[in-house]
């Protein structure tokens, strides 16, 4: 395919499939769709994400990708704390901070390891055309129904109930201390790399700097547009109750399915539902990317033990997902965007379950 | 055995636009007042994702 080829059908898959969803669905989710597309390219081009950064200060205490992501957490709670508050008919991932998302982000860390990618990251690989990241989704479908079978029982297990900082310490105290404690974790991460490694780059460069801002500012798009937070895995939850229903199973025997919003966008197409329309953004924008610039031409070996390991870590962040209300951009992003307290428990937990999830690489040929 | 981008690309959409087209097909009426309906249902969004915290709001 030649490179004007590959940029026409990067421009017709993104355009087409945008007035498709304005002609089925809604100009809304038409709108959503493109917010997605650009989410997706703008963490391509720039470098943007969780899985590899993280695993590189923990295994060789780089802490540039890891710092990056502190502050585009930092990013989005100055944002969207005061945006949830201010507009009206917006929503935040407030979730129950308890048992359930402990374990669910203990899971999910180590799965995402496994995978090579979390939630979007995943989501980015697939787009690229990564066959690893296809198995990690594919994978990641079944791990998420049987999440949903599950997560009655998990939300009964002993918790605080959904706490929202704000209520305890107000809008401005609650933005102060959240940074202040992303920050107090960096400079933690930035004085263990020099014990080990002497002199570290940790600023972010200019490129992880604007993409964090672009990606913030896309995702209050996606707020002002849906008025709901940017989230992502419950989208996978729904592809698979939709799927197994389309497959003659019984899903709305199954109790999650029977609570309001899973009811709703069940019954409902799914290009009415809001996650999944963000995510086949951000799957169609990465693909017209790799169309773009010919990167889709790329050929890679096709290894088992790496794609055993791509659909066992699919398969456990998808449960992982469903226990914890979300990955890192439903809980963790979003989640400390609405200053839910859960957050933080799923950021300390899924952060053990990286360790593990790194020490288990080595078994299916993955390098650290 | 080598696969190319191209061709992981291709099946991606391939499954995600024959999922789609087939539970688009099955939820939606094909006439316009039930699609104007299910346009106000599907922007009825107002709610958490994981749903179960609405339900127990709700009580």
């Amino acid at each position: 395919m030649s490179n004007w080829t590959g940029k026409a059908t990067a421009l017709a898959l993104l355009l087409c499939s945008a007035l498709v969803i304005i002609w089925l669905a809604s100009v809304r989710n038409g709108l959503l769709f493109l917010v997605g597309a650009g989410i997706g390219i703008v963490m391509v081009a720039t470098g943007i994400g969780f899985t590899g950064a993280w695993r590189r200060f923990i295994v060789r205490r780089e802490p540039q990708g890891f710092i990056t992501t502190l502050f585009l957490l930092a990013l989005a709670s100055v944002v969207f704390i005061p945006a949830l508050a201010g507009i009206d008919g917006t929503i935040g991932n407030l979730a129950p901070a308890g048992i359930s998302v402990l374990v669910g982000a203990l899971i999910f860390g180590i799965g995402m390891q496994l995978g090579g990618g979390c939630g979007s990251g995943t989501l980015i690989g697939a787009g690229g055309g990564s066959l690893s990241s296809l198995f990690v989704l594919l994978f990641f479908l079944p791990g998420s129904l049987l999440g949903t079978i599950h997560l009655p029982w998990w939300i009964s297990t002993p918790n605080l109930g959904v706490v929202d900082i704000t209520d305890y310490l107000g809008q401005s105290i609650t933005i102060i201390v959240q940074i202040a404690l992303f920050a107090l974790v960096g400079f933690a991460a930035v004085k263990i790399s020099r014990n080990q490694n002497g002199a570290v780059t940790w600023r972010p460069s200019k490129e992880l700097i604007i993409g964090s801002v672009a990606v913030v500012v896309l995702a209050f798009a996606a707020l002002f547009i849906s008025g709901r937070m940017w989230s992502i895995t419950f989208a996978h939850a729904l592809w698979a109750a939709k799927l197994a229903d389309l497959a003659g199973v019984n899903v709305n025997g199954i109790e999650f399915w029977t609570y309001a919003y899973p009811a709703n966008a069940l019954s409902n197409s799914v290009l009415a539902d809001v996650t999944s329309i963000t995510n086949m953004g951000l799957l169609a924008g990465v693909a017209a990317l790799a169309l773009w610039v010919g990167k889709n031409k790329q050929a890679t070996a096709v290894k088992v033990p790496p794609l055993i390991a791509a659909a066992l870590g699919g398969f456990l962040m998808g449960y992982g997902a469903r226990l914890a209300f979300g990955c890192n951009i439903g809980a963790l992003f979003s989640g400390s965007g609405s200053a839910s307290l859960h957050a933080w428990l799923w950021f300390g937990a899924a952060w053990i379950g990286c360790h593990l999830g790194i020490r288990l690489r080595p078994h299916f040929q993955l390098v650290n | 055995m080598y696969i190319t981008r191209t061709m992981v690309i291709g099946l991606l959409l391939l499954i995600l636009v024959a999922f789609t087209l087939a539970d688009h097909t099955k939820r939606v009426e094909p006439d316009h007042s039930a699609l104007e309906v299910w346009r106000v249902s599907g922007a009825a969004n107002a709610c958490a994702p994981c749903g179960a915290i609405c339900d127990q709001d709700d009580g």
